[in-house]
């Protein structure tokens, strides 16, 4: 499974009841924008990230280094690109 | 996430880093435990065990029609402090979040305590409950935001600001409410104001009746953990880590 994919598994867990199965993860996929995520199911991603990629990332500590601009206009590249350039360090 | 049972419905609490005990209590309404995990809580997890709960009808903790006074909201912290067998709890709490914080260390022992512009009953007037307008002048920059563009995240924010407001008993509550006498406090605290807050006048009281007091001043307003999440950050740590 790639790191998108599981990223996906992640955001679909997170907003159960409220997952539309029509939405198509994408790296250019936007959490605020496009998925329209509330900052406390941020928090829930967040913590499930960490949980699925381990000790090899510190996903909080990179975000609580942007402004929150910053954090509302991640994409969903933009956090595979972090956990997968975290993964390849840490190996 | 754990979910913790409270004495009157389920609380959400997240938690970072490890060490010694510290909580984190969020505003009302708008707040939820996000407000200090995207702010100050990762600062202060490098040297605490900081946990964030959601108050009730909050985040993800479990909605409740009634139970908004301080009695009933200390409550559920202790159910918290118990239920995570915390022992030496420090507490900062942001707003209303800030006023429960006080009300337990009246009740119960703490280590430290740190007050983020909170509005003592009967002392400051809330305006921001005097008429729509002003209502929408006080919420915070980023959720307006959200407001504006409307969709989901907009739908969801008002129609739990709409249950808080028109299915619950917190707005007669907070009216109703009565300042918890400060000068019961045993520990260290620390004051945390905007100095364009409405909440001015609060602060001014918890100084001359806090035992063990100090202040900070920061350029911004009511919502500082959104208005000045790094000048908090700073303050917070020098009171909890460097202090």
């Amino acid at each position: 499974m790639t790191t998108l994919e599981a990223l996906a598994e992640l955001l679909q867990d997170v907003l159960a009841d409220d997952w539309d199965p029509s939405t198509v993860v994408q790296m250019d996929t936007s959490f605020a924008d496009d998925l329209e995520l509330e900052s406390i199911e941020f928090v829930v991603l967040a913590e499930r990230i960490q949980e699925r990629f381990g000790a090899d990332i510190d996903f909080v500590t990179w975000i609580s280094g942007m402004d929150l601009d910053g954090i509302i206009g991640l994409t969903v590249g933009e956090v595979v690109g972090f956990i997968d350039a975290e993964r390849a360090r840490a190996s | 996430m754990p979910v913790l049972q409270g004495p009157r419905g389920s609380l959400n609490v997240v938690t970072l880093g490890s060490g010694p005990p510290l909580l984190l209590l969020h505003g009302l309404f708008v707040g939820s435990a996000a407000q200090w995990y995207f702010t100050s809580a990762p600062a202060l997890a490098t040297r605490y065990r900081v946990i964030m709960m959601d108050l009730p009808s909050h985040g993800r903790s479990e909605r409740r029609a009634d139970g908004y006074d301080l009695g009933s909201l200390v409550a559920d912290v202790r159910a918290v402090v118990e239920g995570l067998e915390l022992e030496g709890v420090r507490l900062a709490g942001h707003s209303y979040g800030g006023l429960v914080s006080l009300a337990y260390a009246t009740r119960y022992p703490i280590q430290q305590l740190a007050l983020v512009d909170v509005p003592l009953p009967g002392q400051t007037q809330d305006a921001a409950l005097s008429s729509a307008d002003a209502l929408l002048d006080a919420i915070p920059g980023p959720v307006r935001e959200a407001l504006d563009k409307g969709g989901r995240r907009a739908r969801r924010l008002l129609e739990s600001v709409g249950y808080l407001a028109t299915q619950t008993s917190l707005l007669a509550d907070m009216e109703a409410e009565t300042a918890p006498d400060a000068s019961k406090v045993q520990c260290p605290t620390l004051l945390v104001y905007g100095s364009k807050s409405g909440c001015l006048d609060s602060e001014a009281v918890l100084r001359a009746s806090l035992a063990q007091v100090q202040s900070v001043m920061l350029d911004g307003g009511h919502f500082l953990p959104a208005e000045a999440p790094e000048a908090l950050t700073r303050a917070l740590a020098e009171f909890f880590i460097d202090g």
